[in-house]
């Protein structure tokens, strides 16, 4: 049974290890307003550039159809009627172009007209004769307003499209597909779709979430839940307070997530204070030592009378403890889920649709909480009724709690200081496991399996110690400072980042940057980051980025303390957290598609930058071929 | 069991006083009710002070017109299109001052910026009583020489007597902004 105990330990850790990041960016055009979107007065100064306010881009499917898209800022609207589409000199020429169904407004003059907000699809058809690949100019036409304010003289962009061969789906190389990942998506699956779709959508992407770390704390806590509920625990009643735990967390995403929206509050940034942090691994430290059987959490005896009337008399009193720590849970994996929470937030700002903003962050929240629920209610049936076992699995519980508060910890400490902590939580565990220990002869089959792992963990504690002394900062990685024969590794090729604090001395580099004529990358990187130590060590020390990179001028900023000028900074942006990377053209104008938020790996982020710093590219992109200038 | 329940009791208790502490913080941090920072507004280019340039659109009956026909005047040209509602909800108040203030020397002049036939259309049903030429591209280039860069509409320019440009505007115009900028140069 011990070794069950560790199993599931070994598991939790294996987990950890499959942890499959996601990368978001946003290309959404109005995510200035992702915080100040409330207080805009309507006045004709305030008014948003023609690409600003309907970004364009394209995306080939294949050699005979093309979609164009069109981002459109908050408040401003296209004509459903007024889309052109010409394609110059060459035997393509445009079958049909299919537009979604716009929004029907009303107007005292003209009555009801169909227009978009927030973006459109058009997909075009292209008639061929010739089915080789070849490359068609494309000018589309397009008219729209800005609600109740100006509208815009009709706009034009023309673009060079690659065609594959007609009968060929287009691929990476041939075309240029349009920037768009989760977060975006996120984005455009809410604005275009109805609710049942949207709430699927959402379930779909809490199930992806459970499958990362993020989740992995809510493990050992729901678990130690069910466990101490005793051995009168049957299945039904695992399932109704597993069930209670994740209503609850879903409850605070729900809240958390409509109050962010709405007044823009960082939750993220709520969750990097210091003392904070402190408090609730010191809250793990202490759960866990009663676990380790320290001492039992007791009550004043009239106190603990009183909550056990209480509790038989609602026949389930300890439900609205699993309820609070679900809330607390909830709150403690928040920062973990920022990217995700951060794509439903964009929206809900957009919209400001409270309820359906909640309604989203309420199918994630239960899409994460799926196999949580599978888990705390199989426990129920699994665990044997009563015994030894119990001080085994809550040993195990403990050794989880433990990590847990040193996972928390992270954030602020050196990750030579947390990388030895570990170490001390891996050999300790170790020598609880009998690794120090002979076997007898006779032992069983599960006591020699545990001791393997004892082993496994001595080793992989000594690893982490000696990478703690050598200076590694990632626990996966413990002797990267270390070559094989036995040197300390010299520091390798990596991003030439300058480094800057606070909104104005972002201001003077991007002055120093127009000046010099050269575009922008600014990185958002914190040590308690995941995603951005992972960016640090893989993308940014690869040598062709780094090469890449020197065309532009590259800033980074350490939000690790998260103070008023970090937070200042995040806020002018709209940025919800790091990992963040947002790209600025020459002049100084940020290239919001190109916004990305999240782990990217090598290969994905060369061809971002191939596309977001090219000068000819970004002219492209901004300013093509304006055929009215 | 009796001390599984404490246990739990202990830790709800505990919970319960960190979810308290946090709602203070929270509910204390002047973050939450900050109020959100408006964004540098950009420089629009200037021709106040330029003396007008010489162009000449077609008018709704296909006559090329110049501008010089008007000089001698205090001009409001509007950039407008049939399919702008803004631009629409301005024009009656042009009609008006057109018909109080036109023997003392001001006159509108309207760009439309849109397919011929619509502006035709328009201008019989709305009754327009000043001249209205028409222009696509030719008037969208014209409308940003004349200060209007990003090819907002409505924009609006007025010049005095000597063709020098005195206003200019994009969205709607009203009636008072309109007497307030012409009625010291009549």
């Amino acid at each position: 049974m011990r070794v069950k105990a560790l199993m599931n330990l070994r598991n939790v850790i294996l987990l950890l290890f499959l942890y499959l990041p996601f990368s978001f960016s946003i290309a959404d055009t109005s995510s200035a307003d992702l915080f100040g979107g409330f207080g805009m007065s309507d006045d004709a100064n305030n008014i948003l550039e023609p690409d600003k306010a309907f970004a364009f881009n394209y995306k080939i499917v294949d050699g005979s159809t093309v979609i164009a898209r069109w981002n459109i800022a908050d408040g401003y609207y296209l004509y459903r009627d007024r889309f052109k589409f010409n394609i110059k000199e060459s035997s393509v020429t445009i079958g049909n172009v299919a537009f979604p169904k716009g929004k029907n407004k009303h107007d005292e003059y003209f009555g009801e007209m169909e227009v978009y907000f927030k973006n459109v699809d058009a997909t075009i058809s292209l008639q061929r004769t010739n089915l080789a690949s070849e490359t068609i100019t494309l000018t589309v036409e397009y008219q729209g307003c800005k609600e109740n304010s100006i509208c815009y003289a009709p706009m034009s962009k023309t673009v060079e499209l690659s065609l594959p061969s007609a009968n060929q789906t287009a691929t990476a190389t041939t075309t240029e597909p349009v920037v768009i990942s989760e977060q975006d998506s996120i984005a455009q699956t809410l604005s275009e779709n109805n609710l049942p779709v949207i709430v699927l959508t959402f379930f779909g992407f809490g199930l992806l979430l459970a499958f990362t770390p993020c989740v992995f704390p809510m493990i050992p806590i729901l678990s130690s839940i069910i466990v101490g509920q005793g051995k009168t625990l049957s299945t039904a009643r695992a399932f109704v307070l597993s069930l209670t735990y994740v209503l609850a967390m879903a409850f605070t995403y729900t809240i958390a997530g409509i109050i962010a929206g709405w007044w823009g509050y960082n939750l993220q940034a709520a969750f990097q204070e210091p003392w904070l942090l402190i408090s609730f691994s010191a809250v793990f430290v202490f759960l866990a030592l009663s676990m380790f059987g320290f001492y039992e959490l007791q009550l004043p005896s009239a106190l603990q009378s009183k909550l056990n009337e209480l509790s038989n008399k609602q026949q389930g009193g300890s439900i609205i403890g699993v309820a609070i720590m679900g809330l607390l849970s909830a709150l403690i994996v928040g920062p973990c889920v920022a990217p995700p929470l951060a794509g439903a937030l964009i929206y809900i700002s957009q919209t400001k649709d409270a309820m359906l903003g909640g309604l989203a962050l309420f199918a994630m929240s239960m899409g994460m909480g799926v196999p949580l629920i599978a888990i705390g209610t199989s426990a129920g049936k699994w665990l044997p009724k009563a015994g030894a076992w119990m001080n085994v699995v809550k040993t195990a519980f403990g050794v989880m709690l433990l990590g847990l508060a040193i996972w928390i910890l992270e954030r602020i400490l050196s990750p030579g200081i947390s990388m030895a902590l570990w170490a001390t939580l891996f050999i300790m565990t170790s020598v609880y496991l009998g690794t120090l220990q002979t076997l007898p002869v006779d032992a069983s089959g599960w006591k020699k399996l545990g001791k393997g792992l004892g082993i496994i963990f001595l080793i992989y504690g000594v690893m982490l110690l000696i990478g703690a002394a050598t200076g590694a900062r990632d626990i996966f990685y413990p002797l990267e400072k270390i070559s094989l024969n036995g040197s300390v590794q010299q520091q390798t090729i990596h991003v030439g980042f300058k480094k800057i604090k606070g909104l104005d001395e972002f201001k003077t580099e991007m002055e120093n940057a127009k000046t010099q004529g050269k575009p922008v990358m600014i990185d958002f990187y914190a040590d308690w980051c995941v995603d951005c130590v992972k960016l640090e060590r893989t993308t940014f020390a690869n040598p062709e980025i780094v090469s890449y990179l020197e065309r532009a001028v590259v800033l980074q900023t350490d939000v690790t303390p998260n103070d008023d000028q970090d937070k200042e900074l995040m806020k002018h942006l709209g940025i919800i957290g790091p990992p963040a990377i947002l790209f600025f053209d020459k002049n100084g104008d940020e290239l919001k598609q190109y916004r990305l938020v999240g782990y990217s790996p090598p290969d994905k982020f060369m061809n971002h930058i191939r596309n977001a710093l090219n000068p000819e590219k970004s002219v492209d992109s901004r300013k093509p071929a304006q055929s009215f200038d | 069991m009796k001390n599984k329940n404490a246990f739990a009791a202990g830790l709800i208790l505990l919970i319960a006083g960190f979810v308290a502490t946090v709602l203070t913080f929270s509910l204390l941090d002047p973050h939450v009710y900050k109020p959100p920072r408006k964004r540098d507004t950009p420089h629009p280019v200037e021709a106040v002070g330029m003396h007008r340039p010489d162009f000449q659109l077609p008018d709704m009956d296909g006559k090329l017109q110049h501008v010089s026909n008007w000089d001698g005047k205090v001009v409001l040209i509007n950039f407008w299109a049939t399919w702008c509602p803004p631009c629409l909800k301005e024009i009656p108040a042009f009609i008006d001052v057109m018909k109080s203030h036109g023997d003392k020397g001001f006159q509108v002049v309207g760009i439309a910026i849109d397919n011929r036939d619509d502006v035709m259309d328009f201008i019989n049903s709305m009754d327009i009583t000043y001249p209205v030429l028409w222009g696509e591209k030719d008037a969208i280039q014209l409308a940003k020489q004349l200060g209007n860069r990003i090819g907002a509409l409505p924009y609006s320019i007025i010049m005095d007597r000597t063709g020098k440009i005195t206003l200019t505007h994009r969205g709607e115009l009203t009636r008072e902004m309109l007497l307030k900028a012409i009625n010291p140069l009549l």
